[in-house]
């Protein structure tokens, strides 16, 4: 009996090593795949327009946003602020994140009604390292384009002296987890649409919905708080609140943009448990629409 | 090909099933609005939580409805629990339920029972209280007593209270007896007769600032950090359905010291700084005034809920500064590098308006002599470089929290900021073209 | 105990292909017969391989088999399920039962270590079109890890005459020249196993002799070749071997000449008639020397008949009897074409008469074809 029970557990412990074994080689394969996938796809970016167009965007909408500060300061005199490049930094970060998600996903889209997904399929690149690939590509688009933020905002600070601190990297370095958040999603979004329209039409539609639920909420209970209309326990208004609330609640857990405005607001006051908290839920939800993703191409096919 | 076919309609006829669907049920609620729009709202009994509760500076009252299963507290500060049964309803205006007080407003009677994390349960009775302050320093006499405490200082206050009205009566006899002298003394003198003139009036009494409220019955809780369960047992073992709630009692995260900066361009309109990550930037060469204030932080909701059961819009992972008193009078150091190279103290200021058509002010220190009170007090600060300025009380140590970035801002045009914005355009347009000469171009067909 | 007839004609190619033990290679001189030895495992091997998209059945238990060395022509008319096939060979597209083995090993596609080992050309020319065709070629060179990228890439390029044009945007590339671009891709790495679907689709004259060049030499290196392909002439000139496929069943599997000589080895005769003449067929396959009539257009017949003596003569007397004026009467060797074209016909005839549900008849019934 304990002969045989030995004999049971060697041959289970040899399987064990030869999944794990076999388990390693898969990923150190799919690393070095998804690596040259991103690699292709990040030199074909860089040789097209579109990231500096938008990179340049970006800095346009963070300058108006310095230069309001400094024009309120011009006004009044005094201007109190504890990090005055993190909201420009933040809007840099959420509008290259957006453009990154549509990027991302109309790349996906196209490599596979042009074909070009299919002839890398045939060769050692399945699809979690081909969604990888893409991933790490736009993981580090952006990160190039965080770096010319910094570099922005360091010398814009030495033009006018307002202070750049060592935590704007932080705000960078968060923006690039919801970025991947967000082009994870796009990629989710590309695998499940069949043609560049539907997809694109589709990741619009999730994004305004996000929009519609942050913002629609207040403007809401504003409006009700103002009295406007007659208001009652029955008061569409009221269903509809509650159903923007339920929705704004909900999409705190699925938008890797709130969390990392959560994220920042933990940076701002130094909280480190938090930041790891916010951080770690971005990572889920990456992790969670990249499987989405990983599962939606398996399913469809190339 | 007919499946495929017979597929598609389904779907269509679906489809239309689902959009009629929503239409119908979009309808319906619409309909609700309409007849019910003129009723009074419907009063329900209920047994709710009724609290004062300390908020740093002064007490805030508030009540739990039962539908809410938290109640919030500061730690290590007297806070009030009355169990009441009272009639509440929905206010849609505002979307929140409010207690109709004056119609029901009754103490439930009970023992409350408190449970923290690790199992240890406490039994609390029902006490008198009071909560008293001064109105000349709330912040700084503001006290809770209770039992027999409580009613010995009422007992005091009541006694000022009445003293205040036997002075005051004293005071008016006086003042009557002042008038009657007046009314003497200018009566003779009609009549040619000598009368001496009373000296002047009695000096007015110093108002009555002194605060107190009734002796009232509730639980007087204190806690340290924790998380607790509380509910309330009948006087015959029962316990209070709706009365079982989760506390958790709260510490602030930092305490520190916020500032009121007031810009000599434009006195009236000051700038907070709470948060010791605050840089404040102004001109070159503008003065400023600084009114600092001990503050601390604390969870925006736990903070939110303790003083409003009801607030909404409220995130647990955000702080907010609640500030409490003034600070007492302290040094006020500049520092470049590590160097102190000036001090300031608080002084009192005297803005006089410019006489003429420039309709400008010059803000002035105070001088008793000639003016009867001074606008503001304030540390006064100059921005030439930037540094750092920080409190040093008498000892000559640092105020924790006090200190701020200080920095002039320089004037940059703002097209430059928009060019500087074009660097990654100039970057890509070097990319392109380099891509551009490795290319063969495409031949034309 | 009882000696089965043998059976002849197609039934007999159908018989074999149905026979787990057949061996039926033609060898063929210019290519190294050794590498094809009986009873190698096989690169390629099927096994009841189905397909079933909801109630359409594309591929319907094939049994496929690839052996080492050899170049296998895979036919089959457009929708007959070889796409389905290759697809599910190269772990795309998931079997709904079946088995596939892939250089002797079991292959769903997700192992890397096999996919390393083969080389895949698609019937589109699917490229980065941004690229130049250098870095085309360099990003799969890392992908397949090869040692020397340059001087493969080179080596590739200069046998396909691409070299001259490497810095060429794949935009701008014809679309022979994309498909001679695919096949130096799917040759870098220097893999075991090609796989080609359609690889001189495209190319001009000049192309296809390149191609078909470059794919004996890489043959006679020892490489094994699938080439899945409708230009019958092609497979004619290289494939040792050829597998037929119609509605996702493998119809036929033998040699090019083997298959000649298995649809009756009879005299193949081309008639051209002056006018169509329907009924005529029928009348023609009752006679004793006619095996098969093949309408390859309404006046263009081949008639397959019984092998023996010259049967040309009693042929136009027929002809001749029935009314008939025959514009021209030649004898033509058996090609691919014909075999292709006799097999997939007879199959086509057969699955429209029959009910769908009793197609097992195939195996059973078609010596009367």
């Amino acid at each position: 009996m304990i002969g045989r029970n030995v004999i049971g557990w060697n041959v289970i412990g040899r399987g064990c090593r030869m999944a794990s074994a076999r388990f390693a080689l898969q990923l150190s394969d799919r690393l070095y795949a998804s690596w040259q996938v991103a690699r292709r796809a990040l030199i074909s970016t860089l040789y097209s327009p579109g990231i500096y167009v938008i990179s340049t965007l970006t800095l346009l909408a963070a300058s108006t946003l310095v230069l309001n500060n400094l024009a309120f300061l011009s006004e009044n005199g005094l201007l109190v602020l504890t990090r005055p490049f993190f909201l420009p930094a933040f809007v840099c970060g959420v509008i290259l994140s957006l453009y990154l998600s549509l990027h991302a996903t109309l790349q996906l889209v196209r490599e596979r009604e042009q074909g070009t997904l299919k002839v890398l399929l045939f060769g050692p690149v399945d699809g979690v390292s081909f969604l990888l690939g893409k991933l790490w590509s736009h993981s580090i688009l952006y990160g190039l384009a965080a770096v010319m933020v910094v570099l922005w905002a360091v010398v814009l600070g030495q033009m006018t002296n307002l202070l750049v601190q060592v935590d704007l990297i932080g705000v960078m370095g968060l923006g690039l987890l919801a970025n991947g958040g967000i082009v994870a999603l796009g990629l989710f979004v590309g695998a499940w649409g069949r043609t560049a329209r539907t997809s694109l039409i589709v990741l619009a539609l999730v994004l305004l919905l996000a929009l519609i639920a942050q913002f629609g909420d207040q403007a809401l209970v504003q409006m009700i708080n103002q009295g406007v209309g007659q208001a009652n326990r029955q008061d569409p208004v009221r269903f509809l609140r509650a159903a923007l609330d339920g929705l704004h609640g909900l999409i705190l857990w699925l938008s890797p943009l709130a969390q990392m405005s959560r994220g920042m607001d933990a940076l701002l006051v130094a909280d480190g448990a938090a930041l790891l908290w916010r951080a770690g839920a971005i990572i889920g939800q990456t992790a969670l629409y990249f499987f989405g993703a990983a599962w939606a191409l398996k399913r469809g096919g190339p | 090909m007919n499946h495929k076919l017979l597929n598609h309609k389904e779907t269509k006829t679906q489809s239309k099933m689902c959009l009629f669907f929503c239409l119908f049920v979009s309808l319906w609620l619409l309909s609700l609005s309409l007849p019910v729009s003129a009723q009074a709202p419907e009063r329900r009994e209920a047994f709710v939580w009724a609290t004062a509760v300390f908020a740093g500076v002064q007490y805030e009252s508030t009540f739990t409805p039962p539908d809410s299963d938290t109640l919030y507290l500061l730690a290590d500060a007297n806070h009030v629990l009355a169990p009441r049964s009272t009639l509440v309803y929905d206010w849609s205006i505002t979307n929140r339920l409010l207690a109709d007080w004056p119609a029901r407003n009754e103490l439930v009677d009970g023992t409350l029972v408190l449970h923290n994390s690790t199992g240890q349960k406490e039994r609390l009775e029902i006490t008198d209280y009071v909560i008293q302050f001064d109105g000349d320093a709330p912040a700084e006499t503001l006290a809770l007593h209770k039992g027999q405490e409580a009613l010995a200082q009422y007992a005091v206050f009541d006694q000022a209270r009445q003293a205040y009205a036997t002075a005051l009566h004293a005071q008016f006899q006086l003042e009557q007896d002042y008038q009657a002298a007046l009314t003497a003394a200018a009566q003779a003198a009609t009549k040619g007769e000598a009368l001496a003139i009373p000296d002047g009036p009695p000096p007015p009494l110093p108002a009555f600032t002194r605060y107190s409220t009734g002796v009232k019955r509730a639980f007087v809780l204190n806690l340290p950090v924790g998380e607790y369960t509380l509910w309330l047992e009948h006087p015959d073992g029962t316990e209070e359905p709706a009365s079982r709630k989760h506390l958790h009692v709260f510490a602030p995260r930092r305490y520190g010291v916020g500032f009121n900066v007031v810009p000599a361009s434009k006195w009236t309109v000051p700038e907070l700084s709470d948060d010791p990550r605050n840089a404040l930037y102004a001109q070159s060469g503008s003065t400023i005034y600084l009114q600092p204030f001990a503050e601390f932080e604390v969870n925006e909701l736990a903070y939110g809920r303790m003083i409003d059961a009801q607030a909404k819009g409220l995130q647990e992972d955000r702080f907010v500064w609640v500030h409490t008193t003034p600070y007492p009078d302290v040094t006020l150091q500049i520092i470049q590098g590590r160097q102190v190279v000036a001090g300031a103290a608080n002084q009192p200021y005297f803005v006089r308006q410019r006489p003429g058509a420039s309709l400008g002010y010059s803000i002035e220190e105070f001088d008793p002599a000639t003016e009867k009170s001074p606008n503001f007090y304030g540390y006064r600060v100059t921005l030439d470089e930037a540094a750092r300025i920080q409190l040093v009380n008498g000892d000559g140590q640092p105020v924790m929290g006090s200190q701020r970035d200080i920095r002039p801002i320089r004037t940059v045009d703002r097209w430059v900021v928009y060019a500087l914005s074009l660097l990654p355009l100039f970057i890509g347009g070097v990319v392109l073209l380099w891509r551009r000469r490795r290319v063969e171009p495409i031949p034309q067909q | 105990m009882f000696d089965t007839p043998k059976p002849s004609g197609i039934m007999s190619v159908i018989a074999e292909v149905e026979n787990e033990d057949r061996f039926y290679l033609d060898p063929f001189p210019s290519h190294p017969a050794l590498l094809m030895q009986p009873g190698a495992t096989p690169l390629i091997r099927t096994e009841q391989l189905c397909k079933r998209y909801g109630s359409f059945l594309a591929v319907d238990n094939l049994n496929l088999h690839v052996r080492p060395g050899e170049i296998y022509g895979f036919l089959g008319p457009n929708g007959a399920g070889k796409s389905t096939t290759l697809m599910m060979i190269l772990g795309i597209t998931r079997p709904t039962s079946g088995r596939v083995e892939v250089l002797g090993q079991p292959f769903d596609g997700t192992s890397f270590a096999l996919r390393q080992r083969l080389g895949v050309v698609a019937e589109d020319a699917w490229q980065y079109d941004e690229m130049t065709a250098y870095e085309y070629l360099a990003f799969f060179a890392r992908l397949y890890h090869v040692t020397k990228p340059g001087s493969v890439i080179q080596a590739r390029l200069e046998r396909l005459d691409l070299w001259e044009r490497r810095h060429l945007l794949v935009g701008g590339y014809s679309r022979g020249m994309r498909q001679k671009l695919n096949l130096c891709r799917a040759l870098l790495h220097d893999p075991e196993l090609l796989i080609l679907d359609e690889p001189v689709s495209g190319l001009d004259p000049n192309g296809i002799r390149q191609v078909r060049e470059l794919l004996v030499d890489e043959n006679r290196r020892g490489r094994t070749i699938l080439i899945s392909s409708h230009i019958l002439s092609e497979i004619e000139q290289t494939a040792h071997r050829v597998g037929i496929i119609d509605r996702g069943r493998l119809l036929a599997e033998d040699s090019v000449a083997g298959l000649a000589a298995r649809l009756g080895g009879g005299q193949r005769i081309e008639l051209e008639l002056s006018a169509p003449a329907s009924d005529l067929s029928h009348l023609l396959v009752a006679q004793p020397f006619v095996q098969q009539v093949v309408e390859q257009t309404p006046t263009r017949w081949l008639i397959v008949c019984t092998e023996g003596d010259d049967v040309r003569p009693e042929l136009a007397r027929f002809l001749v009897g029935q009314g008939t004026l025959v514009i021209g009467m030649r004898q033509v060797e058996s090609s691919l074409e014909d075999s292709f074209v006799t097999i997939t016909n007879a199959a086509v005839r057969a699955w429209t008469e029959r009910d769908w549900a009793e197609r097992d008849w195939v195996e059973r019934d078609w010596a009367g074809v």
